[in-house]
């Protein structure tokens, strides 16, 4: 919850970790093996960030934008609608990271040259990345590392999360083209795209790149099919086009490695030692009946304790740890009818994507949101903004947990 | 009459073929500004997303981003100085700059440093006007500007 300036995260989790140890709630050759049996995710981490780093410097999401940007016909408004496509459609596929990450800066770069209005465009990006994280197993890490402690096939993922996440998008955008329709009545003029200068060569590479990229795609849909683990698709297309970048002469090392964070290893390391650590104390069995109740019978009444309980905990200590204490909450639940803890599982999913969002009902990072706004001259009254979170996040989880309680 | 006209997103054509209707014979020399403000840049690594991580954009990105800002602000300048050149200003009577900051402070600083007579600017930057008249007409950066102009301040409300 508190951050040292300066201080990264993954010192925190490891210093946990190490605490853990020293008070002997965990073992050392328990805590090597809790690490180890997370190899899917690690891995996953580690494949994910090699192909965004790799399609971002073939220049995948650059082309996205212009082409965006060109389909829009100099229309704002159209032009927003896109980039909330694009937003989803590179979550589904590259996850949420690469939405925020890398698809902010070149919308930025794209709206600036056509002189439109940055922040609407700022703020639908980091909030599709969120908003659109529970399409696919592979739209967010959290999925994965929930995936693997619970299971669970493709279909049964798609079943309870594939509507919550379409109403969810739809939601999201309606919202935001409401609170800017002022920004969004302009037209840009098409003549400002710059069409950047291409060898031949870098032309064939980013061809590749995107039929790896296609490939990969493919790829993980028939292993979240076959129940292959995602990191083998994950790993084998980083591979791929870490390959393809050394045979085009495109590939830089040490911008590879600066790209991949280091540091995140070390703290979901840190985290899953931290809360093993929990779990052997028993706190978190606790905290399991204390957010789905004492005996759970409504699968509604769980959804909704299990999406709320954990979308409000993702914005108190961030999602990965949440998502941590609320999957071995749900493993030491014994007396769960089955139904309701697959439905309680994907709740949890749903709430620790769709939490961070949550952050526009109330938090340090709304009030950061309302400063930038103001600071900005944006006609948006901190009394609207939070009205509009306030009467619009909470139908969203809840519409979600319904739909998710009945899915069909 | 030395005169800075502050440019921003909106057609800048538009405003100083304005400001030259309303006072053409006053001007002798005219300053034209379009001020980056670096701050929304930075603030891409406040905002929430993604997992967690150093949200800070690689260096060439940081590049391609302010290669775009200052396409914007060439643009800009490009065209309030069609608008002059077009109603009779030689070149010589005007200067074009492009300055980095809180677009507020840097225009009121520029003003005392070169002794300008007169500021110009538009009551709002936003894309599209809401309100001519009352509390909301007049932008942040407008009223700062109003409040700490050293001179003469000319705030231009028709939707130009």
């Amino acid at each position: 919850m508190l951050r040292p300036r300066g201080l990264s995260e993954a010192w925190t989790a490891c210093g946990g970790a190490a605490l853990m140890l020293i008070c002997g709630f965990v073992g050392p050759r328990e805590a090597v093996h809790v690490i180890a049996d997370q190899w899917n995710v690690f891995g996953f981490f580690l494949g994910l960030m090699t192909i965004s780093a790799v399609a971002d410097r073939a220049g995948f999401f650059d082309l996205l934008a212009r082409g965006a940007a060109r389909r829009a016909g100099g229309s704002a408004l159209k032009l927003y609608l896109a980039v909330f496509l694009l937003g989803t459609v590179i979550t589904a596929v590259l996850s949420n990271d690469a939405t925020a990450l890398i698809l902010t800066p070149v919308v930025y770069g794209l709206v600036t040259r056509l002189r439109l209005k940055v922040l609407p465009f700022m703020f639908a990006c980091t909030f599709i990345a969120d908003t659109a994280s529970f399409l696919l197993p592979v739209s967010n890490p959290i999925n994965i590392l929930v995936l693997s402690a619970m299971g669970g096939s493709l279909a049964e993922f798609l079943s309870y999360l594939l509507l919550p996440a379409l109403f969810c998008i739809a939601m999201n955008i309606a919202i935001f083209v409401w609170l800017f329709r002022h920004d969004l009545r302009v037209r840009y003029d098409l003549a400002l795209l710059v069409e950047p200068e291409c060898s031949p060569e870098e032309r064939q590479y980013l061809r590749f790149v995107i039929g790896s990229l296609l490939l990969i795609t493919i790829g993980y849909l028939l292993a979240s099919f076959w129940s292959i683990p995602l990191s083998l698709i994950a790993l084998g297309g980083g591979l791929l086009l870490l390959v393809s970048a050394v045979a085009w002469r495109q590939m830089q090392w040490r911008r590879l490695a600066h790209d991949i964070s280091w540091p995140l290893f070390a703290f979901v390391a840190g985290m899953f030692v931290v809360i093993r650590g929990v779990e052997n104390a028993g706190l978190t069995a606790l905290f399991g009946r204390f957010v789905l109740g004492a005996a759970p019978t409504s699968p509604f009444l769980s959804v909704l304790r299990a999406s709320f309980g954990t979308a409000l905990g993702a914005n108190l200590i961030n999602n990965v740890p949440m998502t941590l204490v609320m999957t071995s909450a749900l493993q030491t639940q014994h007396n769960l009818p089955p139904a309701i803890r697959t439905a309680a599982t994907y709740a949890v999913i749903f709430g620790a994507d769709l939490g961070p969002n949550l952050t526009t009902v109330g938090s340090l990072a709304t009030i950061l949101w309302l400063l930038i706004l103001r600071r900005r001259g944006l006609d948006v009254s901190s009394r609207e903004y939070f009205k509009l979170g306030l009467i619009v996040v909470p139908p969203m989880l809840i519409g979600g947990a319904l739909l998710i309680a009945y899915h069909p | 009459m030395k005169v800075l006209c502050m440019l921003g997103i909106r057609d800048a054509y538009a405003l100083v073929e304005r400001v030259i209707t309303l006072m053409q014979s006053e001007i002798t020399e005219l300053l034209l500004v379009y001020t980056i403000d670096t701050d929304l840049r930075e603030d891409l690594q406040f905002l929430p997303g993604g997992w967690g991580r150093q949200r800070k954009p690689r260096p060439r990105r940081t590049e391609e981003l302010i290669a775009a800002e200052e396409h914007a602000a060439q643009m800009s300048l490009q065209r309030g100085a069609e608008a002059a050149l077009t109603h009779g200003f030689t070149s010589d009577q005007l200067d074009k700059r492009v300055l980095t900051g809180r677009p507020d402070h840097e225009v009121v600083d520029l003003a005392l440093q070169e002794h300008c007579d007169l500021v110009v600017l538009r009551a709002s930057d936003e894309v599209v006007v809401r309100a001519l008249v009352g509390p909301d007409s007049v932008g942040p950066t407008a009223r700062f500007i109003l409040d700490h102009a050293p001179c003469d301040v000319l705030l231009i409300r028709s939707d130009v």
